[in-house]
C-alpha cells in the first residue's frame, strides 16, 4: 500500500460585493495568523486563493469569516494557486475556467449572506423559520384567497 | 464530522459554502479535479484526463453512450457514490463550460435518484426573494439530516 499523500487543497474566498471590506485586508489578517502549517495566500480581485493542508485551511477561514461571517464565502479549488495550466497569461487571454459560474454566482452572493444572517437572527430570537408541516386546511384557504386575486 | 453531500451544480460556490456551514462536507468537483491535476503522472495536461476516464466511466454508463459523457461521469460518478445525500439545483443558469454537457447532467441526477438517498430538488431562484427562500430550504434540510443521523 503506498503511503497516504498529504492532505494538500487549494481553496477559493470570495468577498460579497456588498461587503466593506477588502481582499488586502484578509491578506494582512492571514499573515500574521499562527496557523497549524503554513498556507500560501495569494490575493486577487474578487478575494483570495488559498493553498495548505485542510486543517489549516479552515482554521485560517475561521480566521477571516470573523471579519464579516455573512459576507465571505469559500469552496474549493482544483488548481493550486498560481498554476500556469490555467493561468490566463499563459494561455493567451481569455476566461479561466470557472470564471462565468463565479461571475453568476456573485451576483447572487449579497442575497444569500442576508438570508444566513435572517436565519441566525430569528434562530438566536429563538423562533421556527421554516415550518416543516403545514395542515391542509391552510394550505386550502392560501389557494382560496390567491385565485380569489385573479 | 457531518454527512457527505453532493451538490448540483458541482462546483457551485453558493451550495458548497452552505453545506459546509452546516458541518457537513460538500462533494465538489474541484476536489476530483484537484486529485487529477496534483497526480505526479500528468498525461494530459491541463485537466490530466486520459483515456482511461472513458473506461472508468463505464461503471456509470453502457458503452454506447459518448465517451465524452462517460469521462464525464468518470469524474463526477465517485461523488455520488460516496454521497449521503443531496442538493440539487434544477436547471441552473450556471451549468455550462465545464458542466456544459447536458446529458451528462441528467445522468448525475439519476444516478442519484436511483441511490434513494434524501435529495432535495430546487428550482434556480431568479431574484433575490426566491434566492432567500432557495437558502433557507437548504439549511432546513441540512439541519433534518442531522436530526436522522442522531436518531440513527
Amino acid at each position: 500500500m503506498m503511503e497516504e499523500k498529504r492532505d494538500v487543497e487549494a481553496r477559493v474566498v470570495v468577498l460579497s460585493p456588498n461587503s466593506t471590506l477588502h481582499p488586502k485586508i484578509l491578506f494582512k489578517q492571514l499573515v500574521g495568523a499562527n496557523l497549524k502549517s503554513p498556507v500560501t495566500v495569494k490575493e486577487n480581485c474578487f478575494g483570495l486563493l488559498l493553498e495548505g493542508e485542510r486543517g489549516s485551511l479552515e482554521e485560517a477561514l475561521k480566521l477571516i469569516r470573523k471579519a464579516d461571517e455573512f459576507r465571505i464565502f469559500s469552496k474549493p479549488r482544483g488548481f493550486p494557486p498560481g498554476d500556469c495550466r490555467i493561468c490566463r497569461a499563459d494561455r493567451g487571454g481569455g476566461p479561466r475556467p470557472g470564471f462565468h459560474q463565479m461571475e453568476m454566482e456573485f451576483n447572487m452572493l449579497p442575497a444569500v449572506g442576508e438570508a444566513l444572517s435572517e436565519m441566525k437572527a430569528r434562530e438566536a430570537a429563538g423562533r421556527e423559520l421554516i415550518k416543516r408541516k403545514i395542515p391542509a386546511s391552510e394550505v386550502a384557504r392560501l389557494v382560496k384567497e390567491e385565485l380569489r386575486e385573479f | 464530522v457531518g454527512k457527505k453531500i453532493f451538490i448540483f451544480p458541482p462546483n457551485s460556490l453558493i451550495l458548497a459554502d452552505i453545506v459546509e456551514r452546516c458541518g457537513h462536507e460538500p462533494l465538489t468537483s474541484q476536489r476530483e479535479i484537484g486529485r487529477l491535476v496534483r497526480d505526479p503522472d500528468i498525461d494530459s495536461p491541463p485537466l490530466n484526463i486520459t483515456s482511461d476516464q472513458p473506461r472508468k466511466g463505464l461503471k456509470y454508463a453502457a458503452v454506447e453512450v459518448p465517451s465524452g459523457v462517460r469521462g464525464r461521469l468518470a469524474v463526477f460518478g465517485p461523488l455520488v457514490d460516496q454521497a449521503e445525500a443531496a442538493v440539487i439545483i434544477r436547471d441552473p443558469d450556471f451549468a455550462f463550460g465545464c458542466l456544459g454537457c447536458a446529458r451528462t447532467n441528467e445522468m448525475l441526477i439519476h444516478l442519484v435518484t436511483r441511490k434513494g438517498i434524501p435529495t432535495i430538488f430546487l428550482d434556480y431562484p431568479r431574484d433575490e426573494e426566491e434566492t432567500k427562500h432557495m437558502v433557507w430550504r437548504i439549511v432546513d434540510f441540512l439541519n433534518g439530516l442531522e436530526g436522522d443521523h442522531d436518531k440513527d
